[in-house]
């Protein structure tokens, strides 16, 4: 039997992981899409044409998304900065391939599933009991070539990613302490890329935001500076190499891990 | 079984645990491993089982490097912490959904050793008292059947008769192919279970020693005074309690306790004769 991933294996740890803490995520899960009806709900205007906007749908579904599944996120690997459940999850015999992907599965795959399908069952009922005659009731139209909205998802992906690192890398408060991590990460990102602007371009420059154009002022006349149109799907590639990245970190981390 | 090598480990680079520690532990033993507080008895555990990793040296559990974990070593190594952690299941539910991974899992082993323990098998595990937990855990690691069982302090936490059951258990358990390490600081707890005992102090293992041929090669006594031909003596209420050579060849009782304060206190003499007269077992100080 390989040493590095089994199917049985793999099987019998995704089975464990959700009898030990199946009940406790179907709380969870009845409890946000509790409070995710509630917010629809109170959204919803019935003197309008059109009850629930898309975009408040859209609000709705992103904050879920973010607050929800980053914390959630942040959970999966939390029990290893504790010594007594760290041992009892490094000593049980499966590879750390199939440990990190019972976690990687749950956080992305199997959280993504619940919730989208969550939140459409919750927002069809709440447009069902607003819409009446002649009125809107537009759901929201996640998977739509036109609106492009499924990016969400793609974005929310990237995001989790990085929270999947912290679950492993910090002892304790891993939303708060990676959450904070982000936000130095992005004022260092955001600091070396108007200094590096501004030594390539212009010393006067204000902030220059990252994978952005840069806008300056030369005599009477204002210039905007931008990769071309070509070129801009460089930072889809390179987020998707951060996401990797977290990943991959996050799984050295655990095969790395001491008590 | 297990085999460590110029072992060097510490927390930090100035303060190390471990400096050269060698020690090969065999099946069909119970080795009870001795130590003070702070001693490193849970941290060389540890580094057998591959929960922390030699700085230097080499570590090597069922001939495969402990730190790498892998899982058909895990599958044939149980390691049993101090604290023990139980999800929030009965304790039926964890068997069914973590027996699987101990391809040599008794199931009746466990329910002999479960009803010995007078722990009720539908229970929900944290709902139960910490030694009752402790009493689940040991008997699932005993049930697991794997060849090398690593108990760190599992007399910890357990009531008077619980530790007498445990030992029963414990012994029953042994085979030829089973290797069992014991840590504690709790000598007496050991002292009718272990059949080799192991001191770490020092940085080192100072002794690895039978405790048959320990028996063969010193006595232990209580005498009102120490005379010259005790290798160790100390004071105690009952007049001095002496470890001499044993002339008589005629093994008698090994007293862990006394043994091992002269070893923790280095005595010299006693050194000089067991490293005079090593053991024909292994190492020795």
């Amino acid at each position: 039997m390989s040493q590095f991933f089994s199917i049985s294996r793999f099987g019998r740890l995704f089975s464990k992981h959700t009898a030990e803490h199946g009940r406790g995520y179907l709380l969870a899960t009845g409890v946000v899409l509790g409070l995710l009806a509630l917010w629809l709900a109170t959204s919803v205007n019935g003197s309008a044409v059109e009850p629930l906007p898309v975009g408040n749908q859209i609000g709705a579904f992103v904050t879920g998304l973010l607050l929800v599944g980053l914390l959630f996120t942040s959970s999966v690997f939390a029990p290893l900065g504790d010594k007594r459940q760290a041992t009892a999850a490094l000593m049980l015999p499966a590879s750390t391939w199939e440990k990190f992907l019972v976690g990687w599965c749950y956080v992305l795959p199997v959280f993504l599933t619940v919730y989208v399908s969550g939140f459409f069952l919750v927002d069809a009922l709440v447009l069902h009991f607003a819409a009446g005659p002649g009125k809107i009731a537009k759901l929201l139209p996640l998977f739509s070539q036109e609106s492009k909205l499924y990016y969400i998802l793609v974005g929310y992906a990237v995001l989790s990613s990085g929270f999947l690192w912290g679950s492993i890398f910090f002892q304790k408060q891993h939303f708060v302490r990676t959450a904070f991590a982000g936000l130095l990460g992005a004022v260092a990102l955001v600091l070396a890329n108007t200094m590096l602007a501004k030594i390539l371009l212009k010393p006067s420059l204000d902030m220059v935001m990252p994978f952005s154009n840069v806008t300056f002022q030369e005599g009477q006349k204002w210039y905007s500076v931008s990769v071309a149109p070509a070129y801009n799907g460089w930072v889809q590639w390179v987020m998707l190499g951060l996401m990797l990245l977290a990943w991959a970190g996050a799984f050295a981390r655990l095969k790395e891990k001491e008590i | 079984m297990v085999r460590i090598r110029n072992l060097h480990f510490g927390y930090s680079r100035k303060h190390p645990l471990f400096q050269n520690l060698s020690l090969t532990l065999e099946q069909g033993h119970i080795y009870g491993l001795l130590g003070k507080n702070g001693a490193g008895k849970s941290t060389l555990l540890k580094n057998m089982v591959g929960l922390a990793f030699p700085q230097a040296g080499t570590c090597e559990v069922l001939g495969q490097p402990a730190a790498k974990r892998l899982p058909a070593v895990l599958a044939d190594l149980f390691f049993l912490p101090e604290e023990v952690y139980v999800p929030g299941v009965t304790a039926a539910k964890f068997v069914a959904h973590t027996a699987g991974f101990y391809p040599a899992f008794d199931h009746e082993a466990l329910a002999r050793y479960l009803a010995e323990f007078e722990v009720p098998a539908q229970a929900v595990l944290p709902s139960l008292s910490f030694g009752q937990q402790k009493k689940f855990m040991i008997a699932f690691a005993l049930a697991a059947n794997t060849r090398l069982l690593v108990l760190d302090e599992p007399t910890n936490g357990l009531d008077i008769p619980s530790k007498a059951q445990f030992r029963k258990i414990v012994a029953s358990a042994l085979t030829e192919e089973r290797c069992l390490i014991i840590s504690t600081h709790q000598v007496r707890d050991l002292e009718s279970l272990i059949d080799t005992v192991l001191v770490l102090h020092g940085r080192r293992i100072v002794l690895n020693a039978d405790l048959g041929d320990l028996a063969e090669r010193l006595t232990f006594a209580t005498v009102p005074e120490a005379d010259a031909t005790a290798l160790y003596a100390e004071e105690s209420v009952r007049g001095a309690q002496v470890i001499r050579p044993n002339r008589s060849g005629v093994p008698g009782r090994v007293d862990l306790e006394l043994l091992f304060n002269a070893l923790v206190s280095e005595a010299p003499a006693l050194t000089h004769h067991l490293s005079t007269q090593p053991s024909a077992h292994e190492p020795v100080l």
